[in-house]
């Protein structure tokens, strides 16, 4: 208003009301409706994280590297300590698993889990080796494509969401004797 | 079987016309605003809630929260009026709509009274924002003190543009009669006969009930929610979430009748001899009013918020040249029609 032409002023907003009325009569849409359609992570997903105790050193590297401090060191009946991840603090920036010397913490694409207290959130080391269970989704897997040719944005299905991957198995680095 | 003369009293189908459709108006326009400004930007907006009608009770399922919820009057506030303004708002806002006629029949007020209907309609409607600053005072909060005080500074800015305008066109008409002016709609309407009022009407109306781009005095982003900020529960829902869209709907069926024909193309006979005629000319009315509430929500969904002194400078400066240029365009039909 201050310092524009009042020919400029009056075409902006008729072409932003011809716009709006354009989107109105067609739509597009980005939602995806979460539960019903998973929408595409192109396999760079950072998961749930699963610990091998038998690898695991006592090092305490991946609580002093976790970023939020969710990670708490459980005495086990043996006498050592092993690594607790608390999600409800989880980021999942998968700082523990990078800063591992022994790899007994392993990434997972395991993301759809939910909780309904704040107790089932803190993952103690025995819990840390059975990857939790994730509902079943109905299996639609969606992308949202920007067709910049045709100035518009489309979702399309990519495929069906496969069950998870199997979990790694032991990386061939020899065990730390302490 | 003969029908007592009361059931067909068209004080009460006009009474019954205008609950019934306005209530059905209201839901369907709240509903329509989310939807458009989710399309708008890309969303899908109301849905869960009865997915095969496209999320059209989403509002009934909010006015059973806010009526459940839980009524919070605070310590500080001036109780007495912080009660009763709410209750007050709903009822001056959904009043004018009984005071004009919705086909030459059928109208709550009966002649010498309904001569003045859209006068009074509009009186009433001016006073309705007097009760915000109002909740304002009652809520006795910073936020709702400045939020009062925006909306003050508003009112000046826009009722002198908005009555112009409506007096232009009682110029244009010769008469302030509501039947009279529908009657000399019935070719040409109000808002090719003097298009300026119009567009001061349109931006008056936006400016009067918080439309974007003018929703400044309850703008989230700047004070909470205004004058209304303290409200919850049924007060919030009779005021800042509901009263609003009723003085909107006041607001636009005047328009309807002023600006765009009100029943014009339709010319209904006299009353109970002719009652489908009469309600067809009434529902004609209603869509009009609906057409102009579409548009001032869907303005929610393109336009930014103006900041209040560039609102202010635009109404002072230019809303009102546009209203005085109104005013002579209708001298000028006055004497030459």
């Amino acid at each position: 208003m201050a310092g524009q032409k009042i020919g400029e002023a009056i075409k902006a907003v008729l072409d932003v009301i011809g716009l709006g009325v354009k989107y109105t009569i067609k739509p597009e849409r980005l939602t995806i409706y979460y539960p019903y359609e998973v929408p595409d992570y192109m396999g760079r997903v950072r998961g749930w994280i699963g610990l091998w105790t038998e690898r695991c050193t006592s090092c305490m590297i991946c609580a002093r590297i976790c970023p939020t401090n969710a990670i708490k060191m459980y005495m086990e009946k043996n006498g050592r300590r092993y690594p607790g991840i608390d999600y409800g603090r989880c980021i999942m920036c998968h700082y523990c698993i990078d800063a591992c010397p022994t790899y007994a913490l392993y990434p997972t694409d395991i993301r759809d889990f939910a909780f309904y207290r704040h107790e089932d959130m803190m993952y103690t080391p025995d819990m840390m080796r059975k990857p939790p269970q994730v509902p079943k989704l109905v299996p639609h897997v969606v992308k949202v494509v920007h067709e910049y040719s045709k100035g518009r944005v489309v979702k399309v299905r990519v495929g069906e969401l496969g069950e998870h991957k199997p979990l790694p198995p032991a990386p061939s680095v020899p065990v730390v004797e302490s | 079987m003969e029908i007592p003369s009361w059931l067909l009293s068209p004080r009460l189908w006009d009474f019954l016309f205008d609950a019934v459709v306005s209530t059905i108006v209201l839901l369907t326009i709240v509903w329509a605003e989310r939807k458009i400004a989710a399309r708008v930007q890309m969303r899908v907006g109301p849905f869960h809630i009865s997915p095969r009608l496209g999320g059209y009770f989403q509002l009934i399922a909010d006015a059973v929260r806010f009526v459940m919820q839980e009524v919070i009057i605070t310590v500080d506030s001036y109780r007495v009026l912080f009660v009763a303004l709410p209750p007050l708002f709903v009822t001056l806002a959904l009043m004018p709509s009984f005071m004009v006629p919705l086909s030459p029949y059928l109208a709550l007020l009966s002649r010498p009274s309904l001569h003045y209907g859209i006068v009074m309609a509009l009186a009433i409607l001016f006073y309705l924002f007097i009760i915000v600053v109002g909740i304002g005072w009652a809520v006795n909060n910073r936020f709702a003190y400045i939020g009062a005080a925006r909306e003050a500074l508003i009112i000046a800015a826009y009722e002198i543009p908005l009555l112009d305008a409506f007096a232009s066109m009682f110029l244009t008409y010769k008469t302030i009669d509501p039947i009279e002016i529908v009657a000399k709609q019935t070719y040409i309407v109000g808002a090719i006969y003097n298009p300026l009022a119009f567009i001061v009407y349109i931006i008056g109306v936006a400016m009067a009930t918080s439309r974007f781009p003018f929703e400044i005095a309850d703008y989230e982003g700047d004070v909470a929610t205004g004058p209304y900020s303290d409200f919850s529960s049924i007060f919030l829902a009779l005021t800042y979430a509901g009263g609003i869209y009723i003085a909107l709907f006041s607001y636009s069926l005047l328009g309807a009748l002023v600006f765009l024909g009100g029943w014009a193309p339709i010319t209904p006979g006299p009353w109970p001899a002719d009652v489908w005629g009469n309600l067809a000319a009434a529902a004609w009315v209603m869509i009009k009013t609906f057409a102009l509430m579409l548009f001032f929500v869907f303005l929610r969904s393109v336009m930014p918020v103006a900041r209040l002194d560039h609102t202010l400078s635009f109404s002072w400066r230019w809303l009102l040249t546009i209203a005085l240029a109104a005013t002579a365009v209708s001298a000028a039909e006055y004497f030459l029609l």
